[in-house]
């Protein structure tokens, strides 16, 4: 793979710079945020105060690692979807058959498509995690938020991104973009199902896109002892550690099946 | 001429394969696997398939409406011909939400059958109740088709309207308890049948009528405004050219 380091780098580049010039991905996650900051701030949950009350009660690194949580709990579920058409798209504007006959090999492409696509739809992402960053370093009146802050955005909602980004690029190979979209949403709603007890689900598991293992092992967080929930769940620093390398290990294991899957497609034609 | 209308109805179904056949059945697969499930666990699969009526159907049809509309590999032939693009649009919405509503209507009529759908007892003895129990999906099922092809006309993409349709109906889940508990946002309460008043049979008729009732007519109220800021929209079907390249 090391050879072909100048091919993957030119396919992140042109992905990022294509995925990022797009007005959707911006229009999206500017609607959606909205939508989003009006329902937080609806009843006696409010945000603003919710903070005001973590950042009085607990260490700066938790009240970023719960930021970090609820970042992780909503924002993918437009990462998915706006991932989702990268792949078919090459099919669609009949360019896959022109990029076989280049000499970039196929997992270079695929893993440039991917890390460009996926890093150029995280800056939204990283720009509204930014905002709440400064909210809470203005409310501790600590600069130490941010570099905290990167931190708990690597350990928390990187590996679920990754996990999320390779099942949404490779996905759409043999599923139609729509009704993945669809799948999707019904999967990260019942991600968000985890404090119910009687629902088998995944979250609480090692395969937690949502980093909940990661939160509690790694950073100390408890959302049943706060008293929000009645599960008692709890993870073990090595439980979090493993539930990390889990979901990096099987993203690139799902983009490892993906070139595998397209190049028996390509010679089988 | 009605021949002439047939066969095209006919090459539409043709055409749709995948929204009308194969996402119902992936929907199929899932549901079917989820009953096994509850019933080798003993619980009871009424509010698997309340919710399958009320909440997977319509939101699976509005995402379908989304990406029939955004997109259409033939749309710059399709504006040089003497048919126009909006009616063809509007024959494809339209048949995507018969067939969904009739899978709705069945799904809700399987619930019956089996002794399965919770009604609220002063409603039982009304001979309109089960004309009235329809609203379950259809107030749902239009409102999400509407707002599906208006996202998609505004921001001709599929991927977006996919994205924005999904995150509102998710968001629309987890704050279930803020919508109903705030006057304002009420109407937009998509599914208070399996998220608010569930089981129904001892429902107060007031809390039946803030919650339920009220918020059907309100949606549909709504469905129907965004139905016609849609046709107003597919109007300017030369701007989904542009939608076709940006992507």
């Amino acid at each position: 793979m090391s050879l072909y380091l100048a091919e993957l780098s030119g396919a992140a580049r042109y992905e990022f710079r294509m995925q990022v010039r797009r007005p959707t991905l911006w229009i999206v996650f500017a609607a959606f945020t909205g939508l989003l900051i009006l329902l937080l701030n609806q009843g006696q949950s409010a945000i603003g105060p919710y903070y005001t009350h973590l950042v009085a009660h607990t260490t700066l690194l938790k009240v970023l690692a719960d930021w970090t949580f609820n970042v992780n709990t909503f924002l993918p579920i437009c990462l998915g979807p706006l991932l989702a058409d990268r792949l078919p798209r090459d099919r669609r504007t009949k360019v896959d058959e022109l990029f076989t006959s280049m000499p970039a090999p196929l997992g270079a492409r695929l893993v440039g498509k991917y890390l460009g696509a996926l890093l150029a739809t995280l800056l939204p992402i990283l720009l509204i995690y930014a905002a709440g960053v400064g909210y809470i370093a203005s409310l501790a009146h600590n600069p130490l938020a941010f570099p905290l802050a990167v931190i708990t955005f690597a350990a928390i909602a990187l590996p679920g991104m990754l996990f999320v980004g390779a099942f949404s690029i490779a996905c759409t190979a043999i599923l139609w973009t729509p009704l993945y979209q669809f799948l999707f949403i019904g999967y990260w709603y019942w991600n968000t199902l985890w404090f119910h007890a009687d629902i088998f689900n995944l979250a609480r598991t090692l395969l937690s896109p949502i980093g909940l293992i990661i939160v509690m092992g790694v950073f100390g967080l408890n959302e049943s002892s706060d008293g929000q929930h009645a599960i008692h769940i709890s993870a073990t620093l090595l439980q979090g550690v493993a539930s990390m390398v889990t979901l990096i290990v099987v993203a690139a294991l799902v983009l490892f099946a993906l070139e595998r899957y397209l190049h028996w497609r390509q010679v089988s034609q | 001429m009605p021949s002439i209308t047939l066969d095209r109805l006919r090459y539409e179904i043709r055409l749709a394969r995948k929204p009308l056949l194969l996402a119902p059945l992936a929907l199929l697969i899932i549901v079917v696997a989820l009953v096994a499930l509850e019933r080798a666990l003993g619980q009871s699969p009424a509010r698997l398939l309340l919710a399958t009526a009320e909440m997977l159907l319509p939101t699976l049809a509005g995402m379908l409406v989304a990406a029939t509309l955004a997109n259409d590999d033939a749309l710059e032939l399709h504006l040089t011909t003497l048919r126009a693009y909006p009616g063809t649009g509007a024959l494809r919405v339209a048949t995507l939400l018969a067939w969904f509503g009739v899978l709705s209507c069945l799904t809700l009529g399987i619930l019956a059958a089996s002794g399965m759908l919770s009604l609220p007892d002063f409603a039982l003895a009304n001979p309109a109740r089960w004309v009235v129990a329809q609203l379950v999906w259809l107030a749902p099922l239009l409102a999400l088709a509407a707002l599906g092809a208006c996202l998609a006309l505004l921001t001709k993409s599929r991927s977006a309207s996919g994205a924005l349709l999904g995150g509102a109906w998710l968001l629309d889940l987890i704050f279930v308890g803020a919508i109903a508990q705030t006057a304002w946002l009420r109407p937009a309460l998509l599914f208070p049948a399996t998220l608010v008043i569930y089981p129904a049979t001892h429902v107060s008729r007031a809390d039946f009528m803030t919650y339920w009732l009220t918020t059907r007519l309100d949606l549909l109220g709504a469905a129907l405004l965004l139905f016609l800021v849609g046709w107003a929209l597919l109007h300017n079907s030369e701007s989904l050219l542009k939608g076709a390249i940006a992507e």
